[in-house]
């Protein structure tokens, strides 16, 4: 007699769940699964998810069965596949030993710029000069807790500081992930109305044993959920791709600093909402190329691998001839500047050389100088006061400004 | 002798070498020795990974032990950590930019074995211990892997965000390669208004009410001074009216005086 195969042996026992996990006769939930449901399972972990094999595991977190459907829930603790199901189901006609791949669920939370995790921006900064700027701050999902950098990102902001050579870059265009519709640039008014990319969070696989025995074992009705620690799926059938590739870009610019209006005055005005971030296109896949626009010097080093940035007055595609627009829809609230407030050449910054802000004007001989708060005016009076003169009538000439 | 006929998974490989080829010798030149069954399972995934893995060396400190695995490419391509005193039952794997690259079933109890190893580098080759190939799974190095500034790499669905006076766009374009690709272009264009910025809590900063221009008022006569582009007015005392006029408009560092010229 033949030796049985691996897929029978797993009918009588454990496998590919832990054993002690499930199996266990009379024991409630799905740690009462009886062996033969299940004889093989794999999955892989996408590169957002954040799995770490030393702290996560995936688990049979549920199985229900309602008439003629059976089905099977996945579930993982890794950061980010919270909230992101693995199902399988089978019918009453599914051959014995069922082999189903599945993609999950994407998590229905908003993904985008702002939330918890690594982020990095790009960022000039004028105060403080030439200095790459690196910072941890914001990730994929708000819901979930933001992922420490060893149990890697998901979905992270990445972007590079401007100027020293520590603001550098290595690799260059994305090669993996499933291919955009190709259509417009996918412009929102908020971070909050994208969602994640195409690539699933996470994949795998699942075999069942034999049909029948699975529907006389799992009854109309039944619902066996998973108790701490049961149902968890033997931890090298657990492929995790976290870290391992970058599956999309996104494009997004933080909004400018806007002016404000001073007191006594209407408030400023702009013809669309302000809100933290502009997504300026999502889920970018196949070669990128990065193009230097106004002000920015672009330097490529092949034998390190890396792109460096650095911001140089003129430099790339010269002096900005208008102003770069965080979002290709945005306008200027009327005639103003698109951060709002006037342009430089439209407030008096000096009379005469003398800068402000409080210029002092003053009388010398044959003069006089008074101020008018209550009409706003300064009245300039040619008096000929103190003057030696041989006038009967002084002449006055006075002007008000 | 009674004999289960379908041991649990863990069970039934215990007692075998597995995952190490059933033609390792698990023995090194220096005479140790990987003892059997200290593993019982094994999945190695590496990024870039080739084929041959194999473990290649077992360090020992004073308070954990290191297990790294090697291949085809390189002798070092993925290690993990365990507590020398208080092993785990699983050890994960990461590659030498810390991704992932795999998982070490096992029991505290088997893992104990390397206590009594002493400190220092235990190395093994290619012909020692290599794995099974079915638990190696090496992925392909291709296309990008992440993008670094020094630190911690960031992969998965990464965004490029400009702020603080950089905007980002995205345009079609042509490359004489790869034809047919996505240009990200960088602006650096200023924050003008970044010192309002610098003064966040909102109120700390009062905007400012400018004189946008000069109204003079001279008997029926009015006009106005505007800046010109660097943002200057005019006055002077010279026009077309009065050519020897008196007036005088000095500018002095306390700032500016209005006087008419003659003895006093």
């Amino acid at each position: 007699m033949g030796a049985p195969g691996f897929s029978n042996d797993n009918r009588f026992r454990a496998y590919p769940l832990v054993e002690g996990t499930a199996g266990v006769p009379g024991a409630p939930g799905v740690r009462g699964l009886p062996d033969s449901a299940l004889v093989d399972c794999g999955f892989v972990a996408g590169p957002s998810s954040g799995y770490d094999p030393g702290r996560h595991s995936v688990r049979l977190r549920r199985v229900r069965r309602a008439g003629t459907a059976v089905t099977f829930e996945f579930a993982s603790d890794a950061p980010g596949l919270a909230g992101s199901t693995l199902t399988f189901r089978r019918g009453p006609g599914d051959p014995d030993y069922a082999v189903e791949h599945a993609d999950a669920e994407a998590d229905p939370a908003p993904a985008g710029p702002p939330g918890g995790g690594p982020l990095f921006g790009f960022r000039y900064s004028a105060a403080e000069g030439r200095r790459s700027t690196l910072w941890p701050g914001l990730g994929r999902r708000s819901a979930a807790p933001a992922p420490s950098p060893a149990s890697g990102p998901g979905g992270v902001l990445f972007g590079f500081g401007l100027g020293s050579p520590a603001g550098r870059l290595s690799a260059l265009s994305p090669g993996f992930g499933r291919r955009t519709d190709g259509g417009p640039p996918d412009v929102s008014m908020s971070a909050g109305e994208v969602g994640p990319c195409e690539l699933p969070p996470w994949w795998g696989f699942l075999q069942t044993g034999y049909t029948a025995e699975l529907f006389a074992d799992v009854s109309d009705g039944a619902d066996l959920s998973a108790g701490p620690g049961d149902g968890l799926v033997e931890p090298a059938l657990v492929q995790s791709a976290a870290l391992g590739y970058v599956s999309s870009v996104s494009v997004a610019n933080k909004d400018r600093t806007r002016a404000g209006s001073p007191a006594g005055c209407g408030p400023a005005t702009w013809p669309y909402p302000g809100v933290g971030y502009y997504v300026h296109q999502r889920c970018l896949v196949g070669p990128l190329r990065f193009a230097p626009g106004y002000n920015l010097v672009l330097t490529q080093d092949d034998s390190e691998n890396s792109v460096a940035f650095g911001a140089r007055p003129g430099a790339g595609a010269g002096y900005p001839a208008e102003e770069p627009r965080v979002a290709p829809w945005e306008e200027p609230g009327g005639l103003r500047p698109l951060s709002g407030g006037p342009w430089c050449s439209e407030t008096v910054r000096s009379v005469n050389g003398l800068a402000g802000p409080d210029l002092r004007v003053s009388a010398g001989s044959g003069a006089s100088v008074t101020s008018d708060p209550a009409g706003n005016r300064v009245v300039v009076d040619l008096n000929l006061q103190n003057l030696d003169g041989c006038l009967s009538d002084y002449v006055r000439v006075s002007e008000s400004l | 002798m009674n004999q289960v006929r379908f041991p649990e998974f863990r069970a039934e490989l215990g007692p075998t070498g597995y995952p190490f080829s059933p033609l390792a010798t698990l023995t090194n030149a220096a005479g140790d020795v990987i003892p059997d069954g200290v593993f019982l399972d094994a999945s190695l995934y590496p990024v870039g990974g080739r084929e041959g893995s194999y473990l290649s060396a077992v360090v020992v400190a004073a308070d954990e032990v290191t297990l790294v695995f090697g291949d085809a490419g390189t002798s070092a391509r993925a290690s993990g950590k365990f507590s020398r005193t208080d092993p785990p039952p699983e050890v994960a794997l990461y590659d030498t930019a810390g991704r992932p690259a795999g998982v070490l079933v096992s029991e505290p109890a088997r893992l104990a074995a390397f206590r009594g190893w002493a400190e220092g580098a235990h190395k093994f080759d290619a012909r020692s211990a290599p794995l099974v190939a079915s638990v190696c799974r090496p992925v392909p190095d291709s296309g990008v892997t992440g993008f670094s500034a020094g630190g911690v790499a960031v992969s998965g669905e990464v965004w490029l965000v400009g702020e603080d006076g950089v905007v980002l766009s995205t345009s079609p374009a042509d490359d004489p390669v790869s034809g047919p690709v996505t240009a990200v272009r960088v602006d650096v264009a200023g924050d003008p208004l970044y010192r309002r910025r610098l003064c966040d809590a909102g109120d700390v900063f009062a905007a400012p009410r400018f004189v946008t221009s000069i109204r003079v008022v001279s008997g029926p006569q009015v006009f106005y001074l505007r800046p010109d582009e660097f943002g200057d007015v005019k006055l002077t005392s010279h026009g077309g009216a009065a050519s020897d006029t008196v007036l005088r408009v000095r500018t002095t560092q306390a700032g500016l005086v209005f006087e008419a010229a003659g003895p006093s």
